[in-house]
């Protein structure tokens, strides 16, 4: 089985790359995103499973962007997972219609399953 | 006063006995004799008083007596046949005179006088003849000094109240605003400081799968990035004490020269920043009055702005001047930078706020906090003036000391209240 591709938005680049590196590490296949207009693009072009964004951005309207995602059938079931480092990740996650939240900082050791809880069908989500 | 009249006393039983000893307990009345009446009159703490309108128009005082009367050497043998200006200053006679006429022609008034320092109530009353006609005013004056000062410090006192009834709203508002401050500033400052923790956890789980899993080189990116953040977060702990700082202690006024201070700070700029030369203009000296600290904090974070985003100009420049006529001065800095969208202005001053991404600009968004906080204790107002492209300029001004330059305030201001 090929290996899961993430999507990281991010514009600080050291959350962003090292982010990566954690993700590669654990076998995920990463695509950074550092300018957030280049995001709906990027997209459409890796079609990942996963994506990881950050919520305040320069260039970037959160709403509009979960928005388009949501629109566009080549992204049809792509996870969204918003990125942030408030403690309010799950009001903005149903602010913004997000499937997901991970909080800043994240626990390194265990992404692995963190992120595989999260692409697992809805229905043995909930062991 | 009617109660010792019905007072229940038995009656003596009389010596020669009979079936008319028993007499009435109240006492005989007596004749009612004129120099009875004033004998009465004479004993009343205040003044009951007679007088007559003159064929001159004048009003003459025909009698006055009570205690008053006699304390001021007002009795009848002193004023009878005089007229109303004789007896009173002019000031005081102007204002009874139209009083006095309406009584005359039939008001009955009730009015009180000042004279001395004392206050008098005075009651003329209209007396009238068979026909109905006004021959006399007669009536009473009483001293209501102590029931007018009595009345005058109620007035004061609600007035006191009402003031530190609004003084406390505004307390309660004021607190407020900073309870609602510190809340916002307590979420943002642990917000800002997961963002370095985030790269510290995750260069340091690099780090521990280095050897298998990660490449020398990684592992050389991760610890480099590591130390990045250790270090911003260290900035920003810095960053975040000295703000604190600034709003905690309280400024210690003297005077001091503002492009002195700038001196030291362009100094530092320059050791930190060799590459490329900003070029640093300021006139001779401009001499304030301020806190060393406080002012030195607003101009490092104002100048190191300045430093900052005219890093990339072709010809860095920044200036620090005074606008020529204006009161209070005002002070600015100015730099050929970046600048800034003028919709950007409210978000500005707030702490936490950057204009800039970090890989353009590397800051905290604490430092123009700080300016505004440390500008505000110094009594002062800061604002900014910018374009995208077009520099930035930043002015300040700054407030007078609350007494003598150099004398330390009280650690609380204390507020200023009725000894006792």
């Amino acid at each position: 089985m090929s290996a899961v591709r993430v999507a990281v938005c991010d514009d600080e680049v050291d959350v962003l790359h090292s982010t990566q590196m954690v993700l590669q590490i654990n076998g995920f296949e990463v695509t950074p995103i550092s300018d957030a207009r280049a995001l709906l693009e990027t997209l459409r072009r890796v079609k990942p499973q996963l994506l990881l964004q950050d919520v305040y951005m320069p260039g970037l309207k959160l709403q509009e962007a979960i928005g388009a995602i949501r629109a566009d059938p080549a992204l049809l079931g792509l996870k969204i997972l918003v990125f942030t480092a408030s403690a309010e990740g799950a009001e903005i996650c149903r602010k913004y219609h997000a499937d997901g939240y991970l909080r800043k900082p994240f626990d390194a050791a265990r992404i692995r399953q963190t992120l595989e809880g999260f692409l697992k069908p809805a229905v043995s989500a909930g062991r | 006063m009617t109660a010792t009249a019905k007072s229940p006393s038995l009656p003596r039983p009389q010596e020669d006995g009979g079936p008319q000893a028993v007499t009435s307990a109240v006492p005989a009345s007596g004749t009612m004799t004129l120099s009875r009446l004033l004998r009465i009159i004479r004993e009343l703490p205040d003044v009951v008083f007679e007088c007559r309108r003159g064929a001159d128009g004048n009003i003459y005082w025909m009698f006055n007596e009570g205690k008053l009367a006699s304390d001021f050497h007002l009795t009848t043998a002193e004023v009878q046949g005089r007229p109303l200006q004789d007896l009173f200053p002019p000031d005081v006679a102007g204002r009874l005179r139209p009083e006095f006429e309406a009584a005359f022609d039939g008001q009955e008034r009730d009015f009180v006088n000042e004279l001395g320092g004392r206050y008098f109530k005075h009651h003329p009353i209209p007396l009238r003849d068979g026909d109905g006609k006004v021959e006399a005013v007669a009536g009473f004056i009483s001293d209501v000094t102590e029931l007018v000062k009595a009345e005058r410090r109620i007035v004061e006192l609600q007035e006191a109240s009402r003031r530190l009834n609004d003084d406390l709203t505004l307390r309660v508002l004021e607190l407020a605003k900073a309870n609602h401050e510190l809340e916002t500033f307590s979420y943002t400052v642990s917000h800002d400081l997961r963002t370095p923790l985030t790269i510290i956890e995750n260069y340091a789980q690099v780090l521990a799968a280095a050897g298998s899993d990660v490449s020398q080189a990684d592992a050389r990116k991760a610890l480099a990035g590591l130390q990045r953040a250790v270090s911003r977060m260290a900035l920003l702990i810095e960053n975040i004490l000295r703000l604190s700082r600034v709003s905690r202690l309280e400024p210690e006024w003297a005077p001091m020269d503002l492009v002195d201070l700038a001196g030291d700070v362009v100094r530092e700029l320059r050791e930190r920043q060799p590459e490329p030369a900003v070029r640093f203009v300021a006139p001779a000296s401009l001499p304030v009055t301020a806190d060393a600290q406080m002012l030195r904090t607003a101009l490092a974070n104002l100048l190191g702005n300045a430093w900052k985003f005219s890093r990339n100009a072709r010809d860095p420049r920044v200036e620090l001047g005074m606008v020529p006529g204006r009161s209070p001065p005002v002070y600015f800095v100015r730099d050929n930078g970046v600048g800034f969208d003028p919709a950007d202005q409210p978000r500005l001053f707030r702490l936490f706020e950057r204009l800039h991404p970090t890989a353009e600009f590397e800051g905290t968004g604490i430092g123009l906090a700080t300016v505004r906080r440390a500008i505000e204790r110094l009594g002062g107002r800061v604002w900014a003036e910018g374009a995208p492209a077009a520099g930035a300029t930043f002015y300040f001004t700054l407030g007078q000391p609350p007494k003598a330059p150099g004398t330390p305030r009280p650690a609380r201001e204390a507020t200023p209240e009725a000894a006792g």
